[in-house]
């Protein structure tokens, strides 16, 4: 049974590849919920299953085993083209290099996913502009082809992108991998301003300091989830504070994390 | 579904994205429409020269030649014999010095019946045809080609009725009565036709006839017709069965259609090499495209399209390139035409300049084309659909 305000839910998550090397568990038995407007970061190290993760809950990729729940429903119920209208309608994607077609305006990329759902094509540039404005993107920009833009201008048309069929969920993969710090502030502080207005955001990301923009940090090393305090955040002073992890070993070290308040979870 | 107007305008993006790979790829299309068209029109037109010239248009014709001598009797009795003739007719042929006033030429000299021009389907330019009285009371009467006009003359249409041509080794005068409408090659553009009695007295000394023709009625089986006189020739007549020829017009007809079809059919095989191989060029200029596409196919499928969305996407990106070619084929192919029209009235064929090309021709080019872009472009199409987005968002 799903938890009423929960936009997913993943219960037992196992990932497994078969290859010439054998098989290989990209995810072991994840559970854990994302409620609506939650702005939850996964980290990890490479290789540790945060894409394979990602691609999963963003119905790119179906589970080996285990539930995986989308607003209520058991994506296993869906067929190919029924996860291609979820993706459309329901979830937007940020990619880290920001997949843009680059000889097509901005209008029409942020119109992009409007093309693959039943919304009329004379509601196309209305919504497309709308989007783009949500993410102060200057209107002189419109007109120009997305490989005419900056770094920090592309990311954000690609957010608006992302929220053009206002979806239930915000996938971001590294969104401010490509771009300098303070391009990356501008990025962050975007998401944190759709995050305050109530979007639900699921976030991949290396970086720290990313991360604690975030309600709660999922730690993911080696296919598990590891359990973390509330607020998913370490005191540095504490260095022998360890997190609980599912299988019991040891919590994500090698990162230092500023101290801070502890957030409150959303409702 | 994606709609259709942002879809064509997504095609035209892509395939304008690289203009010269674009124009290359269809390069196969446009040469094979373009021959396609040009061939068509130009077969169609000699058909039709041939048909003229040939005199194929009067289809009722029979033709009776033999290689020993013919009588006027001969004629006579194969009229008699054949109620199915409306009406037939006799001509002999001398070789014979031709003179104007100031220029002289030899050439062949026609003894025919006043019957030919009907039979024969001939058209007067000037003055008249030969008439019955010229031929009973032998008169020294002749109708020209314009060529004897440009030769004897100095112009085709140089205005002749009432001069005098001195025909034979004795020079004797004929008073030109007519001119025959017709140029170039044309059959009666270098001819003298005389009454052919006048050409039994005055010029060959004997009453034989080289050629007898006649006009079958209508709704006859000329084939048969022909045949039966072929018989009446042999049996009846007894002339050697290896000396008569007979043949209807419809016969020779028969044989030019199936030259044409024959052509026709070179040429369609020509013409589907060329195709095939321009589609070949189409398939391998889409799988190019997707392979250098793969991420924007991933990123595509990320954002909601559908495997058919896909398909759909890339399947109409090869029937326009398709498309393309075959009208721009199209284009080439008329400007061919017309180009070897007036070629060919440059060298004093008769040929019609306009290229005959009817609709029907254009919408099966049309056609073709489109069926060549979804045959050949199904296949990368459904390559690009089943891609996995998550490796193809991968992809460098």
């Amino acid at each position: 049974m799903s938890e009423a305000n929960a936009v997913l839910e993943v219960v037992g998550l196992t990932r497994t590849y078969q290859s010439r090397a054998g098989v290989t568990e990209a995810l072991r038995g994840l559970t854990f919920t994302i409620k609506r407007g939650e702005f939850v970061a996964i980290m990890g190290p490479s290789g540790s299953g945060k894409s394979t993760l990602m691609n999963i809950l963003g119905c790119l990729d179906r589970p080996s085993k285990g539930l995986y729940l989308f607003e209520g429903v058991d994506i296993r119920s869906y067929d190919d083209d029924e996860l291609a209208d979820i993706r459309a309608t329901r979830i937007g994607f940020i990619f880290q290099a920001f997949n843009l077609l680059p000889r097509t305006t901005v209008l029409r990329n942020v119109m992009l996913p409007l093309s693959f759902t039943h919304c009329p094509q004379h509601e196309w540039e209305a919504r497309a502009r709308k989007a783009l404005h949500a993410v102060d993107l200057q209107e002189y920009l419109y007109g120009h082809r997305s490989n005419e833009l900056s770094g920090g201008q592309m990311q954000r048309v690609a957010i608006a992108r992302a929220l053009v069929n206002d979806p239930a969920l915000i996938l971001a993969d590294e969104p401010t991998g490509n771009l300098d710090t303070a391009t990356g502030a501008v990025i962050l502080a975007t998401l944190t301003q759709l995050h305050e207005r109530g979007r639900t955001i699921v976030l991949i990301t290396h970086d720290p300091e990313v991360a604690r923009r975030a309600d709660r940090i999922l730690h993911i090393r080696d296919g598990l989830l590891e359990r973390t305090p509330h607020t998913g955040v370490f005191s540095p002073a504490d260095s022998s504070t360890r997190g609980e992890t599912a299988s019991g070993s040891a919590a994500y070290s090698g990162v230092s994390l500023p101290a801070v308040a502890s957030v409150a979870l959303s409702a | 579904m994606m709609a259709l107007r942002y879809l064509l305008n997504e095609t035209w993006l892509s395939l304008s994205a690289n203009k010269i790979r674009s124009a290359l790829t269809i390069l196969g299309i446009v040469i094979g429409i373009a021959s396609v068209i040009a061939m068509t029109s130009l077969i169609s037109s000699m058909e039709d020269l041939l048909m003229r010239e040939l005199g194929l248009y009067q289809a009722r014709m029979v033709q009776i030649h033999s290689t020993e001598p013919m009588s006027l009797e001969d004629a006579q009795a194969i009229e008699g014999a054949f109620p199915d003739y409306e009406s037939v007719g006799s001509l002999m042929i001398v070789t014979a010095q031709v003179s104007s006033q100031t220029e002289s030429l030899n050439t062949q000299v026609f003894g025919v019946t006043d019957n030919y021009a009907y039979i024969q389907n001939i058209d007067i330019e000037q003055g008249r045809f030969l008439i019955e009285a010229d031929g009973t009371q032998a008169l020294q009467v002749a109708v020209v080609g314009k060529g004897i006009l440009r030769d004897l003359y100095g112009s085709e249409d140089a205005q002749v009725l009432g001069e005098t041509l001195r025909v034979g080794p004795k020079g004797e005068e004929y008073t030109i009565v007519g001119v025959i409408k017709g140029n170039g090659t044309s059959r009666n553009y270098n001819r003298v036709l005389v009454p052919l009695d006048t050409l039994h007295v005055r010029l060959a000394g004997t009453r034989t006839v080289d050629t007898v023709f006649a006009l079958a009625r209508e709704d006859v089986d000329t084939v048969d017709l022909s045949r039966r006189t072929q018989s009446y020739m042999t049996r009846t007549l007894e002339h050697p069965s290896d000396t008569v020829y007979v043949y209807s017009m419809q016969e020779m007809m028969d044989q030019l259609d199936l030259i044409v079809t024959s052509f026709s059919f070179m040429l369609s095989a020509i013409a589907v090499i060329a195709l095939f191989v321009g589609g070949i060029g189409i398939m391998n200029m889409m799988l190019t495209t997707v392979s250098e596409r793969r991420r924007e196919i991933g990123l595509r499928k990320s954002l909601g399209a559908h495997t058919s969305t896909i398909t759909r996407q890339f399947l109409l990106e090869a029937v326009t390139l398709s498309l393309v070619g075959g009208i721009l084929g199209i284009f080439l192919g008329l400007a061919v035409a017309v180009v070897l029209g007036l070629t060919a009235r440059s060298l004093g064929i008769d040929m019609p300049v306009a290229p005959e090309v009817g609709i029907e021709s254009i919408l099966i080019a049309v056609a073709i084309c489109v069926a060549i872009g979804i045959a050949f472009g199904f296949y990368p199409a459904r390559h690009a659909a089943k891609l996995d987005p998550v490796e193809s968002l991968r992809y460098q």
